[in-house]
């Protein structure tokens, strides 16, 4: 049974498309970690154009980040404040990221740079997840005593935070910080949201613990609470600007990936947590490889279309 | 009286024949048939949808059918390779008036039926090179000279190619079939062929004379739901974008509290 996306002008197997949103979602539920990253790629390569998958992708993640950010807020690990003010800098960031697309779609150049930027983010956080899930297969004595003893050590950068103007204290996450630097890292994530189609909580759940000192599980569903948010703004300035969220990819994307996060989660419980880590270390480089030779290998055809497709 | 009715019922049989039939009834007339006139998109319709062609044509005729879809623009990448090793879009131009799809259909080789300058006059040849003749080429930055044929000459056989691959660029030799004066051809609509008034033309060769015996439609036309996703997706995107992110945050929440977990983010 096929489905037709009326802006990316495809007609494709629902299922398959169910399928990559099942596959996604489960990978999501297992590592607890996004699946906007992979998800954009798989489109692409399912030959969805790129900005419908970058655009369309974000809107699924409105979804999914909606449902996740409920139960968080239910347990109170939502940090309102602070995640109200990474959502200012993730909504100037998106904006901005949106108006790089555009410029890039206005040079024709806006899916090799998606395809670029993806080779590149994805080879360095799977690189460094590779080795460090490595490092700990084979130190795992020794990270039991460490993980036991767990406390983020204070950075360099949360040491500047503290010299920094505009200091706010932020109880639920029990610390005092300057509000400059959340705002950065949701503007940085905001840009990386609209030229990736990504919620960002690959970068923004780390940088929360390690460099901001956040506890993990408020850190978590923060994230989601401004994800949420964020991923509305991309949503809505993707439709305005590029004309190119696809609501019946979304749908059924959300309808595959909601299922397979609930089966992921179940399966997750039973594996270790370096193991985990290195599986989605190898998922991430191999997207990044097949996106980085689909970059080096001669074309088939050198003319391509420069807006993705649609017409 | 009853004589009067039979006369009354004969008359309004024979006005309400098929005039296909009046039409195969006298010899060597030629008429097509086209079904259905009107392909509806739908969210689920197949990924190419189909209409058949048929008719009548004299003893010892071939046919050819040729269908041409609404012409697009369309923003075009042509890539090099970059540093020596990476292929990035090293120049860009805008193909305006070509048709997506472009469709010759015969019942027998092109070259054995009709003469090369024919094809050429008519449209028909294997190459498309017709779609060359009436597209125009706006480059984003004008290139040298004498480069600008060539360039112009690889873009639109760039675009064609696409176009084969993606079925709407179709050649097919044999694929009309004759049988005892009837001629029946399948011709699929792949879902990326445009919305629009498509023209079918029928041609018949007899004794080595190509004619024009018809010209037809057919519309493409997409379903209520699809007309109006895409009607505000480009006409009112602010009032589209709210939507689609409520419809998310909605479904989000409905999963949330259905299923008691977050699905990840």
């Amino acid at each position: 049974m096929n489905v037709y996306l009326p802006i990316a002008h495809v007609s494709i197997n629902v299922f398959l498309v169910m399928g990559l949103g099942g596959l996604v979602g489960f990978l999501s539920g297992l590592f607890g970690v996004g699946g906007g990253f992979l998800l954009t790629p798989l489109l692409i390569f399912a030959g969805i154009p790129p900005t419908v998958a970058a655009a369309s992708d974000s809107n699924q993640i409105v979804a999914a980040a909606s449902s996740g950010a409920y139960t968080h807020s239910r347990m109170g690990n939502v940090d309102f404040k602070m995640g109200i003010v990474m959502l200012l800098g993730g909504i100037a960031g998106g904006s901005l990221g949106v108006q790089i697309i555009k410029a890039l779609s206005a040079l024709g150049e806006v899916d090799f740079v998606i395809k670029l930027v993806y080779v590149v983010i994805l080879g360095i956080i799977g690189s460094f997840m590779f080795i460090e899930s490595l490092n700990s297969l084979r130190h795992r004595k020794h990270l039991r005593e460490y993980t036991a003893v767990q406390e983020p050590k204070e950075s360099t950068l949360r040491r500047l935070a503290t010299k920094l103007p505009w200091q706010m204290t932020f109880d639920k996450s029990r610390m005092t910080t300057s509000v400059i630097f959340p705002f950065l890292l949701g503007m940085f994530v905001g840009i990386l949201a609209a030229i990736m189609g990504v919620g960002g909580g690959f970068i923004m759940v780390p940088a929360m613990i390690y460099v901001l000192g956040m506890p993990t599980i408020v850190a978590i569903g923060t994230d989601l609470f401004q994800i949420v948010l964020t991923s509305i703004n991309v949503t809505i300035q993707q439709a305005i600007r590029n004309h190119t969220v696809d609501l019946v990819l979304v749908v059924v994307l959300f309808f595959g990936s909601s299922i397979g996060a609930q089966v992921g989660a179940r399966v997750g419980k039973r594996l270790r947590g370096e193991q985990l880590r290195i599986l989605l270390a190898i998922i991430v480089l191999a997207v990044m490889i097949k996106m980085l030779y689909d970059l080096l290998i001669t074309p088939g055809n050198p003319i391509s279309l420069a807006t993705g497709g649609g017409h | 009286m009853r004589h009067a009715a039979l006369c009354v019922l004969t008359l309004f049989l024979i006005a309400a024949a098929p005039r296909t039939t009046a039409f195969a009834e006298s010899p060597g007339a030629s008429v097509l048939q086209i079904a259905p006139k009107v392909l509806e998109r739908s969210l689920f319709s197949k990924p190419s949808q189909t209409s058949v062609m048929t008719g009548t044509c004299p003893a010892n005729a071939e046919v050819v059918i040729k269908v041409v879809s609404p012409t697009r623009t369309f923003k075009l990448n042509r890539s090099a390779k970059s540093l020596g090793f990476v292929w990035v879009p090293s120049g860009h131009a805008e193909v305006v008036g070509v048709p997506v799809m472009y469709a010759v259909l015969s019942s027998a080789r092109m070259s054995d039926i009709v003469s090369p300058a024919e094809q050429e006059k008519i449209g028909l040849c294997s190459d498309f090179r017709d779609v060359y003749q009436q597209t125009n080429v706006i480059f984003q930055k004008d290139p040298p000279g004498n480069e600008s044929v060539r360039l112009r000459r690889e873009y639109v056989a760039g675009l064609i190619r696409m176009f084969r691959e993606g079925g709407l660029y179709q050649y097919r030799e044999g694929a009309v079939k004759i049988e005892a004066g009837a001629f029946r051809v399948e011709l699929g609509y792949p879902a990326s062929a445009p919305l629009g008034e498509y023209k079918i033309f029928f041609y018949l060769v007899e004794n080595g004379v190509l004619r024009l015996v018809c010209d037809d439609r057919i519309r493409v036309k997409s379903s209520p739901i699809i007309d109006w996703l895409s009607y505000h997706a480009h006409n009112s995107p602010a009032m589209y974008g709210i939507f689609s992110a409520l419809v998310a945050v909605a479904v989000g929440l409905f999963v949330g509290v259905v299923l008691g977990r977050g699905a990840g983010h």
